[in-house]
């Protein structure tokens, strides 16, 4: 009835007081349990999968990204509110006091804030005084109040590039700390200056001019391994970037440097050395064979075994094998000659760690790929005594095993590898256990991805033409000449070429069993 | 009786049959001067009814049928409605109704737009009360049902009519009221002419004198419109207060009528609410150091010293035994000493301190009750530094006077209580008053069933606040060692056979909140109470058959939401250790949900529950998917009960997370669910975003063989995705965020679960012998697609903590996936930067959402690098 309703409205704000008078959390009808209850429910559902979504977040990061990331340091906490302008004022009276202590509160407590930066810090930062107040407290020469403004200065350079660039003007300050004797100091000057790197070509650039890169090697000579990690963090993302002037490094010494940290080290410092010769190993073939010369490749396969059980921390060795089998054959010789490398490699082919499965096959495939390249280009230079090699360390089964089963972007690495066996001619193609892979091949044929199709379609090629069964074989699969017929009328002319010469020659329109076979 | 019945069968019928038709024999009736009033009275209501309705579609559906009536027939029934205005009979009474009713469907599509002037010309000329007492009730009826967009061009004239009326040169009380009324309706949309000085200043006026009426009606009718000009325009009332109403409010509330008393308290209760609003406004604006756009007037800390006496005295002025919806001044001076305690904080304590000594050992239960009362009211807002001591002092006299004779007494002490161990627990010190206070709660538990609600909320208080919410895992708590004997007198309670003011359901409630705050040490008796739960869950469903009438069943279904409740909670503390009752529990499960039960809200209980366990056993929950799916699935199927649907598709997603790959086997007839759900009508539309994050739950657990899925559910995602809310729209802006949050955790699912340790090359390389990753680049065509929505959204200014927190955090996985690939050009746009840095350091946002920010700029900036 309308006159309830408009008393009920008259009352609506007493009834809110009402509800107040004694008010406890009980619910008070069965609806509101209910929704209660609801709530609940799907409160703990969201939280299961942030839960889940995270832990596969952060899974992903180096521990320095998860130190940066997390904010904490040695049980500091991160400034938890925002500060504003006149905060900020208040700072920056502080950082001018002619009192040690003041200055030194002040200055650990805005390394703290500038983690997270609040827009008036980050004015503070941009526009205002704060990277003068931070160098005056570095030409002072108190060592306390030096170590905490550099401490500021590395959240500064892990800032976004306008918090960067500012830094920058502290360079020359953090170079000369270097070279000092205080281990602290060093290790933060080191990691300011690797954050500087990571920004840009033009701020790595800058800090090369400013004599950056001798220094950080001669840190490598220090006996201890966080302040070792650290120079190897600066210089892994010194020599990121196409202009990153590699001979640099080489010339600095920095080759029988870090190999000397590849003996009887811990898998935390072997990994970071690693990130540094998987920069310098995408190079260029040049330094690679310096380094090789220098007798780097006993040293990386001796830590094979260690790093097997380390997950991902494997991944910067692996990647250096592979830049290494990148190159000329010579250098994928000498890694062969260690009598451990093959069979280390084909046992991270099986590693549980995805990533490491992924580019184990990838190393594999390089080394078994020399010649198969070269059969495309119609030159002749076969190595069989490579292959036998991989044959002999037992790489067919598991490349089989791999090919046949488990995801399509892992198999198809292993169907590379296997390819480039096949390749190598009857012999090889013979050897292969093709009954079992024929199946997993013409999947590929069936995909819609060119490069899969094409990887398909090279391995049909080779069976066909060299091994004697090979046509009985595809008869004996359903669909599987319909799978190589549907190519024919694919818009990438390279592979609707090679399908219809297949077609043609071998399941032409005289052949009249195949004629059955695909209408059956 | 028969006949009538055959009447009403008829009537109906032919309303559903010819509308038009129907209308007009009411009208008939309803304006015919020579029918029996009754009658006419009872048509005009039947008329009224055909008109509106408090639910929306059917809302419509009646304006809709309305409106298609014929101009004549229509036009008719007004001018009939509108000539009872001046009847003598009862039927006047129902035609403001009716006319109201017409009103509400026509005002807005522009018809009838001659009512408002034939009405503002009715209370200016007409020489009959009648009809200018009709004509304002009328006005105020439209006022308050009607769009204020649509009256605002009538706003002035209104408004003149309305305070015309409610004048003290008004000689008729019956039509000064209406004009009140009218006037308390139409506060809203005359916002201008409030603006203006000289408007509101005789306004005010009008209202003043009006409190000073002969007439209790009229000055109640005041008050009201006082309080609600207070909560609408509390800014424009600082020169008003001085002149007027501070004086007027408080000889209000020493009214000898308790109406005009009680809205005199609510005007100071008012005065309090906007007040604490205002500190909360200037706090905000403090934190972001800016100056608030407006400021408290501190009109209450001034008044306090006049109004603490009169609010202290009513404290003593309870009835014998209140009922539970009664509202009397007591009840309302002590809601009112809350809200003043939160306001003017501090300044409260020196004047209620001595009321409450001097009174707290009275003989007469009145003046104890009102010294309780008044101390438990005041214990939040002053600083806890003022009040520890005080309360260190009084908790041995609260905790003895859980003993007191008067049940009255006992329930606010219990109230006080709990609201000490809710606020100020760190006065409750383990070694010293816990055992007393918890043996004086338990006693309680066994009194009266009116204070054990108040019992178990104290208990409920103690073991939230005592517990380490942070550290779920404590080996042991304060109250571990009480943990055994509470349970045992909670579950004493339970045991009765009634709900007497709610006590069963509190205890329930009690035993969840003790069993989910409990330490490590408590486990073993966590698993006796899931024992005894269960075993009680299996003695309801034995006697299941043997319920006679609607009461015993009703109590029956609440007895079994309640036992669920807690068994829930028990295997969500114990996780893994469940296993040993859960083929038990399991089987209690499926008996409820096979039995023919068609109440909705068991079913939805036991799943609930079901979720909790296969939360707690993972894969190991597998055992029992084969009897649990075609129930899963038949729920799935059932749109029209939305909540059971709901907490369905909440499951697939426990499903997912717990078995992993070993879900596809599944995921042909879940897809299909899900796709024909988010397509139905019939769904209530709250559920479809939880489909959406559900779809994500599916692709995370099984990866790459969601491919055959893929399409589909990106076609899905990109329609819902478009959805775009109405600026004006609240509850649709809720809605769409929820809707976009849902996309948003899906496009995180299949990013996660496809491109999970592999790389998305936008444009695939085709010749180069790069590592290629199959699944990542089933998803490379949909990425600008995802980049556009998501920019879409991140510039949208109403979007939620948790909006944000699972945008940035796909923001992250993205760079993950596109790292060191072709895809790096997508962050080098500024409303990524901008977002991060937003989600970063915005306080509106919360610490996990910082978090997931951060992590999500470290890998933008290594994509950006690489």
């Amino acid at each position: 009835m309308k006159t309830e309703t408009q008393a009920e409205k008259r009352k609506s704000i007493s009834e809110l007081h009402r509800s107040r008078y004694k008010r406890n959390s009980i619910s008070k009808t069965n609806e509101e349990s209910r929704r209660r209850r609801l709530a609940i429910d799907q409160a703990l559902r969201r939280k299961h999968r942030e839960q889940l979504i995270t832990a596969k977040r952060f899974r992903h990061l180096t521990q320095k990204e998860e130190y940066e990331s997390a904010g904490e340091d040695d049980g500091d906490y991160p400034v938890n509110y925002e500060l504003n302008t006149h905060d900020i004022s208040k700072l920056e009276e502080e950082l001018k006091s002619s009192s040690h202590e003041v200055r030194l509160d002040a200055v650990k407590f805005l390394g703290r804030a500038l983690f997270d930066p609040s827009k008036a810090v980050h004015d503070f930062v941009v526009d205002g005084d704060c990277i003068n107040l931070l160098t005056q407290l570095l030409t002072a020469g108190d060592p306390d109040e030096q170590l905490q403004a550099v401490v500021g200065i590395t959240n500064i350079a892990a800032g976004s590039y306008d918090f960067c660039i500012k830094a920058t003007s502290t360079i020359p300050y953090l170079v000369s700390y270097l070279k000092e004797s205080n281990v602290a100091l060093q290790d933060h000057s080191a990691w300011a200056l690797g954050n500087m790197a990571v920004e840009s070509d033009e701020i790595r650039s800058m800090l090369r001019k400013n004599g950056v890169l001798q220094p950080l090697v001669n840190l490598l000579d220090s006996s201890d391994s966080n302040l070792v990690q650290t120079a190897c963090f600066a210089l892994s993302n010194l020599a990121r970037g196409p202009n990153a002037h590699l001979e640099e490094f080489l010339q600095a010494g920095i080759g029988p440097k870090l190999a000397s940290h590849l003996i009887n080290n811990t898998p935390d410092t072997v990994t970071e050395i690693c990130w540094v010769l998987s920069y310098l190993t995408a190079g260029s073939d040049q330094f690679i064979g310096q380094l090789l010369n220098e007798g780097i490749a006993p040293l990386l396969v001796q830590n094979m075994e260690p790093l097997h059980s380390q997950g991902a921390l494997a991944l910067p060795l692996i990647r250096t094998f592979g830049n290494i089998a990148s190159g000329p054959d010579d250098y994928t010789d000498i890694l062969i000659k260690e009598q451990i490398f093959l069979p280390g490699i084909i046992s991270f082919c099986q590693s549980d760690c995805r990533p490491v499965k992924k580019e184990s096959l990838w190393v594999l495939s390089n080394i078994t790929a020399s010649v198969a390249y070269a059969i495309f280009s119609h030159t002749i230079s076969r190595r069989p005594e490579v292959l036998e090699k991989v044959i002999q360390a037992g790489a067919i089964p598991i490349l089989t095993e791999i090919a046949s089963h488990t995801n399509f972007d892992i198999r198809k690495e292993a169907a590379f590898s296997l390819t480039n066996i096949a390749c190598h001619g009857t012999k090889y193609i013979q050897a292969l256990p093709n009954n079992v892979l024929l199946p997993g091949y013409l999947e590929f044929v069936r995909s819609e991805d060119p490069e899969l199709i094409k990887l398909g379609l090279t391995y049909l090629q080779l069976l066909l033409t060299h091994v004697p069964e090979g046509k009985s074989l595809m008869q004996s699969i359903p669909d599987s000449i319909l799978a190589l017929e549907s190519v024919t009328v694919s818009t990438h002319s390279d592979l609707c070429r090679t399908a219809s010469v297949l077609m043609d020659t071998y399941f032409g329109e005289n052949n009249e069993g195949v004629e059955q076979d695909i209408l059956a | 009786q028969s006949i009538r019945e055959d009447a009403t069968a008829k009537l109906e019928q032919m309303s559903r049959e010819n509308y038009a038709a129907y209308v007009a024999v009411l009208n008939q009736v309803f304006a015919s001067e020579q029918a029996d009033g009754t009658l006419r009275q009872l048509a005009g209501l039947a008329l009224k009814n055909s008109l509106v309705a408090k639910e929306n579609v059917r809302k419509e559906e009646y304006a809709q049928r309305w409106l298609s009536v014929d101009q004549g027939v229509r036009s008719e029934i007004k001018q009939a409605a509108l000539r009872t205005f001046g009847s003598a009979g009862i039927a006047r009474s129902t035609a403001p109704q009716v006319v109201s009713a017409i009103a509400e469907i026509e005002l807005p599509t522009n018809q009838w737009s001659e009512l408002i002037p034939t009405l503002l010309d009715n209370v200016t000329n007409q020489e009959s009360a009648l009809q200018r007492q009709a004509s304002l009730q009328t006005l105020g009826y439209i006022c308050e049902s009607t769009e204020p967009m649509v009256l605002a061009i009538n706003a002035n004239e209104i408004l003149t009519a309305v305070v015309q009326g409610a004048r003290k040169e008004e000689t008729n009380d019956d039509v000064r009221i209406e004009a009140l009324h009218a006037l308390y309706n139409s506060l809203e949309f005359i916002r201008a002419n409030f603006d203006r000085e000289g408007e509101r200043n005789f306004i005010m006026q009008v209202v003043c004198e009006a409190t000073q009426s002969s007439d209790e009606r009229i000055q109640l009718a005041a008050f009201e419109c006082l309080v609600r000009i207070m909560h609408l325009y509390y800014d424009k009332m600082r020169f008003y207060m001085e002149k007027a109403l501070f004086g007027l409010t408080v000889l209000g509330m020493n009214s000898e009528h308790q109406g005009v008393a009680l809205q005199a308290v609510e005007f100071w209760s008012t005065v309090c609410d906007e007040e604490l609003e205002l500190q909360e406004e200037a706090n905000e604006a403090f934190e972001v150091g800016e100056q608030p756009e407006r400021v408290s007037f501190d009109f209450a800390k001034t008044a306090a010293p006049e109004i603490l006496p009169v609010l202290l005295w009513m404290l003593t002025q309870q009835e014998e035994d209140a009922d539970e919806d009664e509202w009397n001044i007591a009840m309302a001076a002590g809601t009112c000493l809350a809200l003043l305690a939160q306001t003017i904080t501090d300044h409260i304590v020196p004047p209620v301190i001595p009321f409450v000594e001097s009174n707290i050992q009275s003989t007469e239960w009145r003046y104890r009750e009102a010294a309780v009362m008044a101390f438990g009211s005041i214990l939040e807002g002053p600083n806890p530094q003022i009040l520890t001591p005080l309360v260190n002092q009084a908790l041995p006299t609260l905790i003895n006077m859980m003993r007191d004779p008067d049940v009255n007494v006992k329930d606010t002490v219990t109230w006080t209580l709990g609201r000490v161990s809710d606020v100020l627990v760190e006065c409750i010190k383990p070694d010293i008053h816990l055992p007393q206070l918890v043996s004086a709660l338990v006693l309680g538990l066994e009194d009266n069933p009116r204070i054990v609600g108040n019992c178990c909320w104290s208990l409920m208080n103690l073991a939230e606040q005592l517990s380490n919410a942070d550290d779920t895992d404590q080996e042991t708590s304060p109250l571990s060692r009480y943990f055994e004997g509470v349970i045992t007198a909670l579950l004493r309670i339970t045991d009765r056979p009634d709900n007497e003011a709610n006590s069963r359901t509190s205890a329930y409630e009690a035993i969840s909140t003790f069993v989910s705050t409990a330490a490590k040490d408590c486990y073993p008796n966590i698993e006796k109470v899931a024992i005894t739960v269960l075993e009680r869950l299996e003695h309801t469903l034995s006697v299941q058959n043997q319920l006679i009438g609607s009461d015993e069943q009703n109590a029956h279904y609440e007895l079994q939401s309640n036992l669920l409740s807690v068994l829930t909670s028990c295997v969500r503390k114990l996780g893994k250790n469940i296993s040993s009752i859960a083929d038990r529990i399991m089987t209690v499960f499926l008996q409820i949900l096979n039995s023919q039960s068609k109440h909705s809200t068991t079913k939805e209980d036991v799943f609930i529950g079901v979720g909790a366990l296969i939360s707690a056993l993972e894969a190991d929950f597998g055992r029992y998917l084969e009897p649990f799916m075609p129930i899963l699935y038949s729920a799935l199927q059932h749109p029209e009960e939305y909540q059971l649907c709901g907490i369905a598709i909440g499951l697939i997603g426990d499903i997912c997370r717990a078995l992993g790959e070993n879900a596809v086997q599944y995921c042909n007839a879940f897809m299909e669910l899900l796709v024909q759900n988010l397509q139905s009508p019939v769904l209530h539309r709250n559920v479809k975003p939880a489909i959406l994050s559900c779809l994500g739950d599916i692709a995370l657990a099984i990866g790459g063989q969601f491919e055959s899925y893929l399409n589909v559910t990106m076609m899905v995602l990109q329609q819902a995705g478009n959805m775009r809310a109405d600026k004006t729209n609240l509850d649709m802006i809720e809605y769409v965020n929820q809707l976009h949050e849902g996309n948003v955790e899906a496009y995180v699912g299949i990013v996660q679960g496809l491109a999970s340790g592999g790389k998305i090359f936008v444009q695939p390389q085709l010749t180069e012998r790069l590592p290629f990753h199959y699944e990542a680049a089933l998803i490379a065509p949909y990425v600008p697609g995802m980049f556009t929505f998501l920019s879409i959204v991140a510039e949208d200014e109403y979007k939620s903590d948790t909006l944000v927190r699972s945008l940035v955090g796909l923001i992250g996985d993205l760079a993950d996936a596109l790292y060191g690939t072709d895809g790096k050009q997508f962050f080098q746009v500024d409303w990524i930067t901008q977002t991060l840095r937003e989600a970063r350091s915005s306080r509106h946002y919360s610490q996990s959402t910082k978090e997931v920010a951060r992590w999500a700029k470290e890998m933008v900036k290594r994509t950006l690098q690489s």
